[in-house]
């Protein structure tokens, strides 16, 4: 999976907006209000690759309702498994269910159609003996999984999965490099839209041709766009896992240039 | 240049060098100091739009004390506050209160000094329930924050330990009662044109007056309104050069 080991700290791409804002001591937006524009860029940001790979492990307990940790935002692998490690040899893939849900007990109550035959993830093909005694399934709302009962068979729960840049909401943050100049111009662009408000005259036209430079910076339709240009960088960031599926797929290996 | 020496200058320009029948020199020196007020809140409030640096010389540091107040008749809130020492420039962004950070020789033992670098942020009593719902901007002790009403300015997010905070003031001048006329007063020497300017407008506006209660028609006719001098701008003709 595509990551990086350069990060920015939040207080470099402050300071180089609030320059560029003509707001060299962030008087006029204030540093939190800078902050706080940074951090929704990133969430943004978040939302737009899944560059923040995260994993989570959680014993199984007796009600079969798991927390969920907070800012989990997509989810790539779900899987139970028994021992200590989460060994790739011996899991069982998790499948999410579309709206299953019980309190802790027996049986559950899902979308189900017919004879109660489930759509998802087996298929009608199979609603003669639903579920399949190997079939582990979930369902999740409000922030928690709802096992099934045959989940019970194992000790663990291992998720991997995308999240928004940070443990908890409040947390400090960093930048991932790939996208400084991107969330710099999304931080710009919001502080200009606060400080129009503020201004009059020539201030409230300048703060209007930021706005405009920026929302194309911003824009996911402008190539020439840092933000584009980021999901680019990142885009990019994964060439050892194409070669690799080149040389496994062609048995010709890829060439080193 | 002191105010008295403007005042003199102008006194000269308008021909009263000899006595001061129709204007005295206090009278005028009052002018002086209203002109300066003008001309260096059109300065400051021109460089928040464009340069803040331009205007660092008319800054003015403190150390203030802050009070831990328990809430009584007079406050019925606890908080903490400092008064602030001089009177400000209403200027955009509020900006008179130009910055405040903590005050890097008083802090408490357990406080990093890195923690003096902190700026506080800025906002208006009224903002601040909105400011606490915000999670990545209400106040604590590495994100505090200020605001203030007239005289008070009230600290949030701040170690009750704390005790004296460093300010920077666009101040205005005294009260003409308070103001000692013969000090220096911080004005860039390419402005006293304009002040200059200012002064005499307005003093040959109040010299105008006793004609019209006159009324002998030697200056105006009856009825005839007062001709009033248009204010100077930094952006005029010929100032505009100078900024």
């Amino acid at each position: 999976m595509r990551t990086t080991t350069a990060y920015v700290d939040v207080a470099q791409v402050v300071r180089d907006a609030s320059r560029e804002l003509g707001d060299p001591e962030s008087r006029k937006y204030g540093p939190a209000a800078y902050v706080s524009a940074a951090q929704r860029a990133l969430s943004r940001l978040c939302h737009d690759v899944p560059w923040d790979v995260r994993h989570f492990e959680t014993e199984i307990p007796e009600s079969l309702i798991i927390k969920l940790p907070w800012g989990t935002n997509e989810k790539s692998l779900v899987v139970l498994f028994n021992g200590p490690q989460c060994n790739f040899q011996n899991v069982q893939t998790l499948f999410l269910k579309p709206n299953m849900f019980h309190k802790g007990a027996q049986g559950y109550v899902a979308n189900n159609t017919g004879q109660g035959a489930d759509i998802v993830p087996a298929g009608l093909a199979w609603n003669t003996n639903w579920p399949d005694n190997w079939l582990y399934f979930a369902g999740e709302s409000d922030g928690h999984l709802y096992l099934s009962q045959l989940c019970r068979n194992f000790e663990k729960l291992h998720i991997t999965y995308a999240g928004l840049g940070m443990e908890c909401w409040g947390d400090d943050f960093r930048i991932p490099e790939w996208a400084r100049e991107a969330i710099t111009d999304a931080v710009i662009l919001r502080a200009a839209k606060a400080l129009k408000k503020m201004s009059v005259d020539k201030d409230r036209q300048d703060y209007m041709d930021i706005i405009r430079d920026k929302e194309q910076a911003t824009a996911i339709t402008n190539p020439n766009g840092t933000w584009l240009q980021a999901l680019g960088y990142w885009g990019r960031m994964d060439q050892k896992e194409r070669m690799d599926v080149w040389t496994q797929t062609s048995f010709y290996g890829f060439a080193p240039y | 240049m002191t105010i008295f020496q403007i005042a003199d200058d102008v006194a000269n320009t308008l021909g009263f060098s000899h006595d001061d029948r129709l204007i005295n020199r206090v009278a005028i020196a009052y002018n002086v100091k209203i002109a300066i007020d003008k001309i260096r809140d059109q300065i400051i409030q021109k460089a928040y739009s464009s340069d803040i640096r331009q205007v660092q010389d008319m800054l003015e540091t403190f150390v203030v004390d802050v009070e831990n107040h328990v809430a009584d008749t007079e406050i019925p809130w606890n908080c903490m506050f400092f008064d602030l020492p001089v009177e400000l420039y209403s200027l955009p962004y509020d900006g008179g209160l130009a910055w405040v950070r903590y005050h890097r020789n008083s802090l408490p033992r357990h406080c990093t000094p890195q923690i003096a670098r902190t700026s506080f942020n800025h906002y208006s009593l009224g903002e601040l329930s909105n400011v606490y719902a915000a999670e990545y901007e209400q106040p604590n002790g590495a994100r505090p924050g200020v605001a203030r009403d007239k005289y008070r300015v009230y600290v949030f997010g701040v170690d009750p330990q704390i005790t004296k905070l460093h300010v920077g003031l666009f101040a205005a001048l005294p009260n003409f009662t308070d103001l000692d006329p013969n000090e220096e007063v911080s004005l860039p020497s390419e402005y006293l044109l304009a002040v200059k300017k200012l002064v005499l407008d307005t003093t040959r506006f109040s010299l105008q007056l006793p004609e019209r209660y006159r009324s002998d028609g030697r200056d105006l006719e009856p009825g005839q309104p007062i001709r009033t001098e248009r204010q100077v701008s930094l952006n005029d003709p010929l100032s505009a050069e100078q900024v």
